[in-house]
């Protein structure tokens, strides 16, 4: 194969199957003229794509293939009919659903939702009173009744003495 | 009445895929499909129903299956377009465009499906009706077998060649709309149908005994 074959090679493809015109046509033609190795391709090619075509539809293929038309408006139509059904549905399910949640959205604050004013039980909790009947601890008693927490009487050895032990006791009790 | 449909008409553009009159004629024939005009439809049909069975015939097994396919791919075709305009109610429609991938696809769903049952396309219809043709005449019996295998190689071609090829072959249709309908350029489309040509010829060779 020449370089001047090479050239044409896409060409000499587009001429078997009939698809070239212009200035394309008339280079592959000049070519043709004077390469007989490239006008045998370009004829073994054509009776290729010959072979690869379709037979036109016989008798029994076209009846099969007759009147696609009716059927297949019935079937837009039904398609275009359900689209709208479900649309519908889906607009109506989204207003019901908008409705609902304006009725019950007050309702579902209140019962749910932060307070703004503090509840009875609030007013009316020991904690709220506190600051009223409050004393400042007798720090005499405070200490003594803290005593069982002394160490002064821990034995050397890092341990807690029995007497300890003994106030502990009778304290948790 | 008139001013009244025409009100109702949706503002669409379908994209051109032939001649600008007959954009212009498509455009309003779907438009009025659109709002309820079923000769509008079946005008559309009629207009394309030749392109879409000449693209599925090679897929299909039986005439059934290329009627179905056909079906499938307008039913798709017009589907998307009512979804298109009610999104974008002034956007472009390329219904043609549309219809040849929707068949090209649908196509070569129904070859990979087929596939598992070893079927191919109407091919083995063509050929049971050539060996009847051929039945004691060797020639004849000997060019079958080889359309048969040729026609069986297109099918195992790589898919972007095969689309080029039978979109050439089988709906005649120019590089330019080949190129326009898979979204290529003009010269990847020529240079893939190059290349489909020689690697059929392979493929031919490589099966013949």
């Amino acid at each position: 194969m020449t370089e001047a074959c090479r050239e044409v090679e896409v060409l000499v493809s587009l001429g078997a199957a009939g698809a070239l015109e212009g200035a394309d046509a008339a280079a592959l033609e000049a070519h043709l003229h004077s390469c007989p190795a490239c006008r045998a391709e370009k004829e073994r090619l054509a009776g290729l794509l010959g072979m690869a075509r379709l037979p036109p539809p016989d008798a029994q293929e076209a009846a099969a293939l007759s009147d696609l038309c009716s059927p297949l408006l019935g079937e837009l139509r039904r398609r275009e009919r359900r689209g709208q059904v479900l649309r519908r549905l889906l607009t109506g399910g989204a207003v019901a659903a908008a409705v609902a949640l304006a009725i019950l959205a007050p309702a579902l604050l209140r019962s749910h939702g932060p307070s703004l004013k503090p509840g009875p039980e609030v007013a009316s909790a020991p904690v709220a009173a506190a600051p009223q009947s409050w004393e400042e601890p007798d720090m005499t008693t405070l200490w003594d009744e803290s005593a069982v927490l002394d160490y002064s009487s821990s034995s050397s050895d890092g341990g807690v003495s029995d007497a300890v032990y003994a106030a502990y006791d009778s304290s948790d009790t | 009445m008139a001013d009244q449909g025409d009100d109702r008409r949706p503002a669409l553009r379908v994209v051109p895929g032939g001649s600008g009159h007959a954009s212009r004629e498509e455009e309003a024939l779907l438009a009025a499909f659109l709002v309820g005009d079923d000769e509008a439809f079946g005008a559309l049909v009629h207009r394309h129903e030749r392109l879409v069975l000449s693209l599925v015939r090679r897929y299909a097994r039986t005439p059934e299956d290329a009627r179905d396919l056909a079906q499938r791919t307008f039913l798709r075709a017009f589907e998307a377009a009512r979804r298109a305009l009610r999104h974008a109610p002034r956007g472009a429609i390329p219904f043609r465009r549309w219809l040849i991938r929707i068949a090209v696809n649908l196509g070569k769903n129904h070859l990979r499906d087929s596939a598992r049952f070893r079927l191919v396309s109407l091919e083995a219809v063509d050929q049971d009706r050539l060996r009847s043709r051929a039945e004691g005449a060797a020639d004849e019996l000997e060019r079958a077998e080889r359309v048969a295998r040729v026609r069986s190689a297109v099918l195992r071609l790589p898919r972007r060649q095969r689309e080029v090829l039978t979109l050439r072959i089988d709906a005649e249709l120019p590089f330019a709309e080949i190129a326009e309908a898979l979204q290529i350029t003009e010269n990847a489309a020529r240079v893939n149908f190059h290349h489909a040509t020689r690697r059929l010829k392979e493929l031919v060779e490589e099966g013949t005994p």
